[in-house]
């Protein structure tokens, strides 16, 4: 046969073949269903088609590390210097804010109080560290701050002025080993004595002592200063009975009190003057 | 002598088979390029039709049966791969490999040269011939348009990488060495 012939026997037929193969694969994807080549070769190649693109991936990458390294090293630096200052102000906002409300808050307390004439003081040392007893504020004398004025939060009672510079004053806080309030339980009308209390591993909290038997009371009883003896003013929240316990050795029940002041918290209170 | 003619015979046998076998692997690789690497280094949205340019390459520089086959074989390839319906650009891999068969008889020696230009032009009427029928069963407007903007860049872009496919064909696989596929 004729080289000329041979092409065309063999272009007409692969020609008719693959009009053959058209109809077949039309029919196909009209009844909804994969070719059998089409699935055949993608199952064969999807591997393959895989590797190159993870490989052409990392290739650009290292590519682009390599070209822009320098570049993308200083845009580094520059975004942890912006994210560091970004940081600091955010937390210069959050600080100013905090203070706004707790002033807030001071301010809230004179206003509902104004039998009181007050004093807002900023502490300024925590002395005895996490156990909250004593407290130094940056007001003393030359504010009228004198010892045994007493100190309160919108919360409730702090403690009390033990010592008073010309612009430091130092509360004892009701927490004290040594503090003693005269309180009274609101809903029961008791009079009692609350006393600091150190609790080993756990928050400081009040001591309610002594208490007749049938006036204790219950847990989630708020105490409130009584006003007898002078040292406080009356109606001063002092805190929440927690937990009721008995003394074997004195035969005496006692009441824990938790404190209404997040000692923990506490950046300014209002001097109370006395 | 005879014994000699028969040696030589079966040595470029075994030489043509086996640049066959290149061939088909630069094709799969091609396809494997085409379907993963190739769409990230497009320029102006153009990527290249590289499986084409190696039919047309291979049919100028191959000619023969041989090189209709081996057209055939990318189409449906290409075609499997992109999914859908089969069949249409396996056929118009045949029609240009058929003209360039038929070019490369007339012009037998120059078909290097000729390879760029006639890429240029082979991939045109492909674009055109292959979106012209898509965008008719789609009824799609805005023809001119992708023509502009695609199929004239693409034509662009594989006239670029022909002298490549040109310079793989002949040297690579030793076809035009063995000689041409006269059948």
């Amino acid at each position: 046969m004729k080289k000329g012939n041979k092409r065309r026997v063999v272009a007409v037929a692969l020609a008719a073949a693959l009009f053959a193969f058209m109809g077949v694969s039309y029919a196909l994807q009209r009844a909804g269903r994969t070719n059998p080549v089409t699935q055949c070769v993608q199952t064969l190649f999807a591997p393959l088609q895989r590797g190159v693109t993870k490989g052409s991936l990392a290739m650009r990458a290292w590519m682009d590390a390599w070209v822009n390294g320098k570049r993308y090293l200083e845009e580094n630096q520059r975004l942890k210097r912006e994210a560091s200052a970004q940081e600091q102000a955010l937390m210069q906002a959050e600080s100013i804010k905090k203070e706004n409300e707790r002033l807030r808050a001071l301010l809230t307390l004179r206003e509902g109080n104004p039998q009181f004439e007050m004093i807002g003081c900023e502490i300024i040392a925590k002395n005895d560290g996490d156990q909250f007893f004593t407290l130094q504020v940056d007001k003393g004398a030359e504010s009228g701050i004198k010892k045994g004025d007493v100190a309160v939060t919108e919360q409730g009672l702090v403690g009390k002025v033990t010592a008073a510079g010309k612009n430091w004053a130092q509360i004892t806080t009701i927490l004290h080993p040594e503090s003693v309030v005269g309180v009274r339980v609101v809903r029961t009308e008791t009079i009692a004595l609350a006393q600091g209390h150190f609790l080993e591993g756990n928050q400081n909290a009040l001591i309610l002592s002594p208490v007749l038997e049938g006036a204790l009371p219950v847990a989630g009883d708020v105490i409130e200063t009584s006003g007898l003896g002078g040292g406080y003013p009356k109606g001063l929240l002092v805190g929440v009975a927690e937990e009721i316990k008995r003394n074997a050795a004195q035969n005496q029940d006692f009441v824990i009190v938790r404190p209404m002041v997040e000692f923990q918290k506490l950046h300014a209170v209002m001097i109370i003057k006395m | 002598m005879q014994i000699r003619y028969r040696q030589s015979v079966r040595k470029n046998r075994a030489r043509t088979f086996w640049s066959m076998l290149l061939v088909l692997g630069i094709l799969l690789l091609l396809l494997l390029l085409q379907t993963t690497l190739l769409p990230t280094l497009s320029v102006f949205s153009a990527v290249p039709n590289l499986s084409l340019v190696l039919c047309i390459c291979f049919s100028l520089a191959h000619g023969g049966p041989t090189a209709l086959v081996f057209s055939v074989f990318a189409g449906l390839l290409q075609e499997a791969l992109n999914g859908g319906a089969m069949g249409y650009n396996a056929l118009l891999y045949l029609m240009l490999s058929w003209i360039c068969v038929c070019l490369s008889d007339r012009c037998s020696g120059r078909s290097m040269l000729l390879t760029p230009p006639l890429v240029f032009i082979f991939t045109l009427v492909h674009a055109c011939l292959y979106w012209g029928a898509m965008f008719i069963l789609w009824n799609e407007h805005g023809f001119g348009s992708l023509l502009l903007r695609h199929i004239f860049p693409s034509a662009l872009y594989n006239t670029v990488t022909a002298p490549i496919f040109v310079f793989l064909v002949d040297k690579l696989c030793g076809i035009e060495a063995s000689g041409r596929d006269l059948a």
